[in-house]
């Protein structure tokens, strides 16, 4: 019993390393993040690049969370930049999941519009008298 | 006859209106009806106009410098005389709650929103002004001679319904200080549509009017200290309404305005002695500035 505890013990505290050090191993740079759509509340296409640094070579994929997870690549190499032409609404997310299936880092992908927000007024204008 | 037939015409205006039913597209915020959330508007016109007065020595109205003042937050709102909430909006509904300041007082007083800070003249009243035509009788009071009708402030409740060009408007108002103590239910339509480089609007619409309403501005009762044979109980009736605006862009700051509005009032107000006309009409012409 001394003994099981004790490797327990020592898992316990290597573990976080070992996925501190996936990280580490692990890590991306997405550019942009934001969308500029020229109408509110409507879909948002734009292009943007990834930049993944994997040290370790190990399998990778990249994921679009909207509504649901679609993957959009799956990678072993060591650097890859790649460029994605993606449409997202407002609530969209990339996702780099590890041969795990653990995600590792999420990125929140906005989007902005240039249009003013109106609202209808409940009376003309002008129309004091 | 005539006063019988315009009013009939109007009604069947607004009737055929009725079943110029909303279709299913979307209304766009566009034009001038819309404003930017979040951004207090200020409006200035300078112009020339004039809207009537019914009642007996009322002076008409001068309209030559009209303000135009809002604020639309996420839901809370300032439109000139209303402040209101807005529980529901959407491009084809949207539904208020408010406070205003009832419109009666104007003809009593000088001193209302609605009107401008200049003195009326006598040009306006032979342009506008009262009419030879008495109603019914010839008992008159002159509104200088009975005591002074307070102000009120009114609640309501109304109801938008969008459809492309078109606009439903039902709106339930009350006394909200206990000075009138009636209440006023009115079903409004507007369409807009673009005539070349002008954005022109039509707007029909009815009011009924409690008798409390009427009674309160319109009566003459013991505490206005004339003769009992000048007594006169106000009835509620239905009002109809015809409005027309035209607005055309100048440059980015600047249009031209033009606005004309009549409205018919019921029996119960004009058979009064203080009432010497069956109707108010208003006209004002001139350019508008908006400040950014």
């Amino acid at each position: 019993m001394r003994v099981l505890l004790t490797c327990l013990g020592i898992v316990g505290c290597v573990l976080p390393s070992v996925i501190k050090a996936e990280e580490h191993h692990l890590s991306w740079l997405i550019q942009p993040n934001v969308c500029v759509a020229e109408r509110a509340n409507e879909p948002c296409t734009f292009t943007l690049s990834v930049e993944v640094h994997n040290n370790k070579q190990q399998t990778y994929c990249v994921y679009l969370s909207q509504l649901s997870e679609q993957r959009l690549f799956c990678s072993t190499q060591r650097q890859l930049q790649r460029k994605l032409s993606l449409t997202i609404d407002n609530k969209a997310s990339l996702l780099l999941k590890n041969s795990l299936g653990v995600t590792v880092s999420e990125q929140t992908l906005r989007v902005k519009s240039t249009q003013r927000r109106t609202r209808f007024r409940v009376n003309s204008p002008w129309s004091l008298f | 006859m005539g006063r019988f037939n315009t009013k009939s015409l109007s009604i069947s205006l607004l009737v055929l209106c009725f079943f110029a039913l909303p279709h299913t597209a979307l209304a766009d915020c566009t034009g001038q009806q819309c404003i930017e959330s979040g951004q207090w508007r200020f409006g200035l016109a300078l112009g020339v106009g004039a809207k009537s007065n019914p009642l007996v020595d009322g002076d008409a109205i001068p309209l030559l410098v009209l303000p135009d003042i809002a604020y639309y937050g996420d839901n809370l709102y300032l439109d000139n005389t209303e402040l209101g909430y807005q529980w529901l909006q959407s491009d084809t509904s949207a539904l208020d709650t408010f406070v205003s300041i009832n419109s009666e007082k104007a003809f009593f007083t000088f001193w209302h929103p609605s009107n401008l800070l200049l003195p009326a003249n006598n040009a306006f009243n032979q342009a506008v002004g009262p009419s030879n035509e008495s109603p019914y009788d010839t008992r008159r009071v002159s509104i200088d001679d009975v005591q002074s009708r307070k102000w009120a402030i009114d609640a309501g409740i109304r109801w938008h319904i969008r459809s492309g060009n078109s606009q439903w408007r039902f709106t339930a108002q009350t006394d909200a200080t206990g000075v009138h103590h009636g209440h006023q239910f009115e079903v409004g339509y507007r369409y807009h549509w673009k005539w070349q480089e002008w954005q022109v609007s039509i707007a029909p619409g009815i009011t009924w009017k409690s008798s409390q309403l009427i009674d309160y501005y319109y009566g003459i009762h013991p505490q206005d200290n004339l003769d009992s044979t000048f007594y006169y109980q106000g009835a509620s009736g239905w009002q109809p309404t015809m409005a027309i605006g035209a607005s055309k862009a100048i440059n980015q700051d600047w249009q031209w305005l033009a606005r004309a509005s009549y409205t018919w009032f019921n029996s119960g107000m004009t058979n009064s002695p203080l009432v010497d006309q069956s109707f108010t009409r208003a006209v004002f012409i001139g350019v508008g500035y908006v400040f950014e």
